[in-house]
């Protein structure tokens, strides 16, 4: 039977994982974050709020929290035209040669190897460094080793050959007993940080932020905040870029510059 | 029982439901003012064509909505492909890429589920033809909240697992043919 959380219940939780994380739960969306908890309670047997809020004080617990409530990425390229637009910006603009890259929010690593293997399919010579934040060090240890779904190899596959772009997919894809790993030339310039993005002063500037579908699962007062945090961390020219049904909240909408509407692929004012 | 003021009328459909929600849509009055939100399972990869192809003949404006957008009346919504598609309490939708759920993406019992929680017994469901279970959950939570639930006639249906998987699970207010679901749309009173 589902477990069933009520307002109240809601409350405390996204108080107390909001407390123990530094992340802003209480800021998020609050059906998706109950989806997420009651899933959470299911996997682990998870009977009342109260031993919930028992059992977050420990570390090994809080981390398997952390490890499930983030939304994986559902696939690598998904939405080939959004890789196709991104593709001519990564050829066209120097910015991207000599800047950073930054994953704020990452769900697990397809988004981040697509961006990866499309660099190296263009022979771009240089990689830029990139970055990105997770509050799971499980999760990360996963990204940092390549770690792909098996169950959607052909998806990812697909995708790869919707971008027309040349190279093989496959290349870039080592298969093990239980676990396809994809290649680890591609992720030498990769970095990782473990934590809530925002809750770290950092000066660093970006060339390019992905964004992609992280919105959808906070509150419009977090959207404002956090958009305005990523804009500052974008050199002037710099690109953002954000989910296909998702909008660049009200307050900083005249401050960006379209790129590609439909792909939501947006610039800062040089 | 039928009764004014619905806030919103969901549909959902699989394999074949395509025609009949196209049929639907533009057999219902200009002006039609309840909101219609739309689940159908769809092809992830392709994000065009499909609202395109239902506005050719629809009565209605038809759109796949944003995150967060506000749900207006005399509009029909359709879950984009490859995104969840949640109605919240402040009458808007929210989209989700969490993992697919029937095999699906969108889930039509996501979709249902949601609306029969907030909309309650002022929602309308109709469930097409499909070939999977998905949708059958929804369309009892919908069902069990009070909403008015209507499933396609399954000697219409192209493929009829849909609807035979949601009569397994409750007694639909009607069973109907695509042409009695829009003319009984037509006779709701939605000023």
């Amino acid at each position: 039977m589902a477990a069933t959380l009520g307002i109240n219940e809601m409350r405390l939780i996204s108080g107390a994982l909001s407390n123990r994380s530094g992340y802003p739960f209480e800021n998020f969306v609050q059906s998706f974050l109950k989806r997420r908890i009651i899933a959470f309670f299911e996997k682990y047997h998870l009977r009342n709020v109260d031993l919930f809020l028992k059992q977050i004080n420990s570390k090994l617990f809080l981390e398997s929290l952390l490890y499930f409530i983030s939304v994986d990425t559902t696939e690598m390229f998904r939405d080939p035209g959004f890789w196709r637009s991104l593709r001519k910006i990564i050829l066209s603009d120097a910015i991207l040669k000599n800047n950073s890259v930054w994953f704020p929010d990452i769900g697990s690593g397809e988004e981040l190897f697509s961006f990866l293997i499309l660099l190296d399919v263009f022979e771009l010579g240089r990689y830029p460094n990139v970055f990105f934040h997770h509050p799971s060090s499980s999760r990360i240890d996963e990204i940092r080793s390549g770690m792909i779904k098996s169950r959607n190899i052909e998806t990812h596959n697909n995708n790869f050959k919707r971008l027309e772009i040349g190279g093989q997919f496959e290349k870039y894809c080592n298969y093990h007993t239980n676990s396809i790993v994809v290649s680890n030339t591609i992720l030498k310039s990769v970095f990782p940080k473990k934590g809530w993005f925002l809750s770290e002063p950092d000066n660093q500037m970006f060339g390019l932020i992905f964004f992609r579908n992280s919105m959808l699962y906070m509150d419009k007062s977090l959207q404002d905040k956090v958009f305005q945090f990523l804009y500052n961390h974008l050199v002037p020219g710099g690109y953002i870029v954000i989910g296909a049904k998702e909008n660049v909240p009200v307050s900083m909408a005249n401050k960006l510059l379209i790129v590609d509407e439909q792909e939501r692929i947006f610039r800062k004012p040089a | 029982m039928i009764g004014n003021s619905y806030r919103a009328i969901i549909i959902g459909g699989s394999a074949g439901s395509f025609s009949v929600v196209s049929k639907i849509l533009s057999k219902v009055k200009p002006g039609f003012s309840i909101p219609i939100i739309i689940c159908l399972h769809r092809l992830k990869h392709v994000r065009s064509g499909l609202v395109e192809g239902i506005n050719l003949k629809s009565q209605i404006k038809v759109k796949e909505p944003f995150d967060k957008e506000k749900i207006m009346n005399g509009s029909a919504y359709i879950a984009p492909s490859n995104y969840h598609m949640f109605i919240e309490f402040d009458n808007t939708i929210a989209l989700s890429t969490e993992a697919v759920y029937n095999h699906s993406r969108p889930s039509i019992d996501y979709t249902f589920s949601s609306a029969a929680n907030v909309y309650r017994n002022k929602c309308i469901g109709i469930l097409l033809t499909g070939a999977n279970k998905d949708g059958a959950n929804g369309m009892k939570d919908i069902h069990t909240m009070g909403g008015y639930t209507i499933i396609q006639d399954p000697v219409t249906c192209d493929i009829k697992t849909m609807p035979m998987a949601a009569m397994q699970l409750f007694t639909p207010d009607k069973v109907m043919n695509p042409d009695q679901i829009s003319d009984f749309l037509n006779t709701l009173n939605n000023d």
